[in-house]
């Protein structure tokens, strides 16, 4: 394994992420003894139950995941300050949820929402619609957990040293997040975001700590970067093209990560609407606690190691990973090397980087089997089904989903990557099906279908145009502006002209 | 309820016989307030030099996401009001 991703991990390393490890199978045990009956609602909304710091913790740990570690300080390493944007779209995200969580958690509890497709199927009436949506999270979730099981068999590998290779480590922790997912369901995934929510929380005050410790303060830095020729524009603004794509991210990311199904079954989860008040209005704050420190720590590292690229060519990596992703495994070893309680302070770190990555792909695994159950199998393949047999369905559909997901995670690098890359894109394709079904009776189902088509269309037409012959290059950003916002546009433009139907409905 | 938002469910905004309920999308002045915060996220103002030792305007970006959660926070917690939620 080459230098910059290896960490001379000892065994007490591996006994501490042992330990770890045990103890959300233990959470998962003791999630099934607190199970209250064999309900959809019971498995896959924890009872509708949550608290406050279980839901907040649970939102965190499942909005961070481990591109916030690895790839948002690559980005800014690449970037600089310009990757400020970070803060702002994870903000932008909280924003997003006051636009439709303080209705949809009204009528989520009056009719038992359990997935978002309820919630289309009770608005529009149109099973193609809740389908069509439906399929397009689905899409979005399982390229979400295919890239996290990627980084949790790289991050595994580099714990053990090459000693446990990549497909040990995805397989074995995919076991450990089906066993304590089967169990508990949801309780299970909540608890155990909790917990991780708060190693990822400390993890990252650690890393505050030694990015200022280790590194040097921020001035240095910055003046450093400035004198370089070659760095020079990690402390600019961006440039008109630059500021046009800034409000592209904050638009795509913003309202695109609000709707992820994970994200709305926590709002339909909460014990009551003060507890997911608080929980949002703290979550606001965070992407300052986490965003803030994952940029600092590139734009220090880009001071520090001005030519990572050279770096990683001469130790031979690089081949599975982008040179600048590995700013924080650089980081980290240099810490490893400096003193004892360096070295067991990025144990935590890594225990941290396990936590995000299990976080978020055990509640998109969770996301998805629910969808499968409910909107596919319970909706159109079994409708008679009971709420028992339901449940035991999603049991069973986590296992049997995440079989061609860990064997893609292990195997498959071709051209699907560049198909991974569209998840935004995609999902925010059912933002007008969302934002304005909640707030506009005048919208229909079959113009939110033609929209939701016409932006898929403009989407993937501009994405892939130079492949398919319309252009000389592809288009995945116009102007600045991604493919799938200009898709967004198009769509919601259409799902407007409901507006101005000479005879539309307004009755109640 | 207004004919042109509020499409699902029968919510009464200010109905004393009825919960209260309050939805912070329809306060103009919410709108408002999140259109000016984020028009002063994006790096187009003319911010020049720096601002203890960091570049003015990324200082000034990051003040104005503070501000920003700080809004959104208050928005969530005062302006959006469920009595039948709880």
């Amino acid at each position: 394994m080459p230098e910059t991703e290896a960490l001379p991990f000892g065994p007490g390393a591996l006994v501490v992420v042992g330990f770890y490890i045990a103890s959300l199978l233990a959470i998962g045990g003791y999630a099934y003894t607190k199970r209250k009956d064999e309900s959809l609602g019971d498995f896959f909304l924890a009872g509708r139950s949550m608290g406050f710091i279980v839901l907040l913790l649970t939102l965190y740990a499942t909005q961070y995941s481990g591109n916030t570690f690895l790839g948002f300080s690559g980005a800014a390493y690449r970037e600089g300050l310009g990757f400020i944007l970070s803060i702002h779209f994870m903000t932008a995200i909280v924003v997003a949820y006051l636009l439709f969580a303080p209705k949809l958690y009204r009528i989520s509890r009056e009719h038992q929402f359990i997935t978002p497709g309820d919630f289309i199927y009770h608005r529009f009436q149109s099973r193609f619609l809740c389908i069509l949506v439906t399929l397009l999270m689905v899409y979005a979730l399982c390229n979400f957990t295919l890239a996290q099981m990627k980084t949790l068999g790289t991050a595994f590998e580099g714990i053990s040293q090459g000693r446990i290779p990549l497909w040990v480590g995805v397989i074995s922790l995919t076991g450990v997040m089906l066993i304590y997912e089967s169990l508990g369901g949801m309780r299970s995934v909540a608890w155990t975001d909790a917990v991780q929510g708060g190693i990822l929380l400390l993890g990252f005050g650690i890393l505050l700590y030694l990015a200022l410790t280790e590194i040097g303060s921020l001035p240095v830095a910055i003046s450093k970067l400035a004198a370089n020729p070659d760095t020079v524009h990690k402390v600019k603004p961006p440039d008109a093209e630059g500021v046009r794509r800034w409000i592209s991210f904050i638009l795509m990311v913003g309202l695109g990560a609000a709707i992820y199904p994970q994200a709305i079954q926590r709002i339909y989860a909460a014990r009551n609407v003060k507890v997911l008040k608080r929980s949002l209005a703290v979550m606001a704050f965070l992407p300052l606690t986490t965003t803030l420190i994952a940029v600092m720590i590139g734009v220090l590292m880009a001071a520090q190691v001005p030519d990572l690229n050279a770096l990683v060519q001469a130790t031979g990596a690089g081949q599975t990973v982008a040179p600048s992703e590995t700013v924080f495994t650089l980081l980290c070893l240099k810490v490893m090397q400096g003193s004892e309680l360096g070295y067991w302070l990025v144990v935590v770190l890594f225990a941290a980087l396990l936590a995000a990555v299990m976080s978020t792909a055990d509640s998109a695994l969770l996301s998805i089997s629910s969808m499968v159950t409910k909107d596919i199998y319970g909706r159109f393949l079994c409708p008679e089904a009971d709420q028992a047999k339901l449940t035991r369905v999603g049991r069973w559909a986590t296992w049997v989903l995440m079989v061609p997901i860990v064997w893609i995670a292990i195997t498959y690098e071709g051209n699907l990557i560049d198909l991974l890359k569209l998840k935004f894109e995609l999902l925010i394709q059912c933002v007008p099906a969302i934002y304005l079904g909640i707030h506009c009776r005048w919208l229909t189902a079959r113009t939110v279908i033609v929209g939701i088509f016409m932006g898929l269309l403009v989407t993937l037409g501009l994405t892939w145009s130079g492949t398919l012959g319309f252009s000389e290059i592809n288009y995945s950003k116009i102007w600045g502006f991604h493919s799938g916002v200009i898709g967004l546009t198009v769509n919601s433009l259409i799902c407007l002209t409901d507006y101005f139907r000479p005879f539309r409905n307004t009755s109640a | 309820m207004n004919n042109k938002t509020g499409a699902v469910g029968k919510f009464s905004e200010d109905s004393p016989s009825e919960p209260q309920f309050s939805d912070p999308v329809s306060k103009p002045w919410v709108w408002v307030g999140f259109g000016l915060l984020f028009a002063a996220l994006i790096p187009v103002w003319p911010i020049a030099g720096s601002w203890w030792g960091i570049p003015a305007w990324a200082v000034f970006a990051v003040a104005a996401s503070a501000i920003t959660s700080a809004f959104t926070a208050f928005v969530i917690l005062r302006v959006w009001r469920d009595d039948a939620g709880n």
